[in-house]
């Protein structure tokens, strides 16, 4: 994943942390560092045989640098985030959560296939009550495959979030 | 002048790819999901397709097959992030060319291009 987040960018990114972790539906906000911080989420949701979400967060300051990045442009080009900046972003989004479906595919498995990205842009704390308002459960616990990437030039790490959705008890 | 059709959602990688393939000669359309693909396919007939797979109204393999339907010889090169086995087969079976999986090098797609245009 850290490979392809490099290829697309041209920087050298890479991973410096992975867990999974399984908390109360209502931590998720109160987990999050400073959840007042302008924050980008690009958002997916998966189906087939891993049906769940998959939110790829960053700051602003360090979206506009990747934008640059991927736009081959100068640092400091990218000052606002239009249609064509958000495109790059869902590319971002989209190339990060592909690779992870990829590696995690298993022989026997259908497909799996991500939904058309989308870019949240807000305060951490609003998008992840998003993230957990879309949860589809019956339980009061969330589990979060999270991956953390870096490069030199950001000033925080990338987060990829996936979130499974929990066996259903009815289906 | 040969055309290249380039379809993607993201208009980012439109605008990367029409940049790419203008630099090498191309002339490019562009169709934003499955169903402007197969619309501009049928009335403008590019001689290749740069084809993604995840779009919202009509996926890339379904664009794919359509347009196989009505023309065995479209040459259409699947572009996507998605490169599980399951799926590159599918594409081939249902008429694809070729198979690249995303992030590509320009130079592996102008060589896909010229591949398929021989």
């Amino acid at each position: 994943m850290a490979n392809n987040l490099s290829s697309m960018t041209g920087q050298e990114i890479v991973g410096v942390g992975r867990r999974v972790a399984t908390l109360p539906i209502g931590d998720l906000v109160t987990t999050a560092s400073d959840p007042t911080a302008e924050t980008i989420g690009v958002y997916l949701l998966l189906g087939d045989d891993l049906p769940g979400q998959a939110i790829l967060m960053l700051t602003l300051v360090d979206a506009l640098s990747i934008v640059d990045w991927l736009m081959n442009a100068p640092p400091g080009t990218t000052a606002y985030l239009g249609e064509i900046e958000r495109s790059a972003l869902c590319e971002l989004g989209n190339v990060c959560v592909s690779s992870f479906l990829n590696a995690v595919a298993q022989p026997g498995w259908g497909p799996l296939f991500p939904s058309p990205p989308a870019v949240m842009v807000d305060m951490l704390e609003t998008i992840l009550d998003a993230v957990a308002t879309s949860t589809v459960t019956t339980q009061d616990t969330l589990t979060i495959i999270e991956t953390m990437f870096t490069a030199p030039a950001l000033r925080h790490a990338i987060r990829l979030w996936v979130i499974p959705d929990p066996p259903h008890e009815y289906s | 002048m040969t055309t290249i059709m380039v379809v993607d959602d993201a208009a980012f990688m439109r605008m990367r790819f029409a940049r790419m393939l203008g630099d090498q000669g191309y002339a490019v359309i562009e169709a934003v999901d499955g169903v402007e693909a197969v619309d501009r396919y049928r009335l403008e007939r590019p001689d290749a397709v740069l084809m993604d797979l995840t779009m919202p109204n009509k996926d890339g393999l379904t664009a794919l097959s359509e347009i196989y339907a009505f023309d065995s010889r479209a040459r259409v090169i699947m572009l996507t992030a998605l490169g599980q086995e399951s799926i590159v087969v599918e594409a081939i079976r249902a008429g694809a060319r070729d198979f690249l999986v995303k992030p590509v090098e320009p130079e592996r797609v102008v060589r896909a291009i010229r591949r398929v245009l021989a």
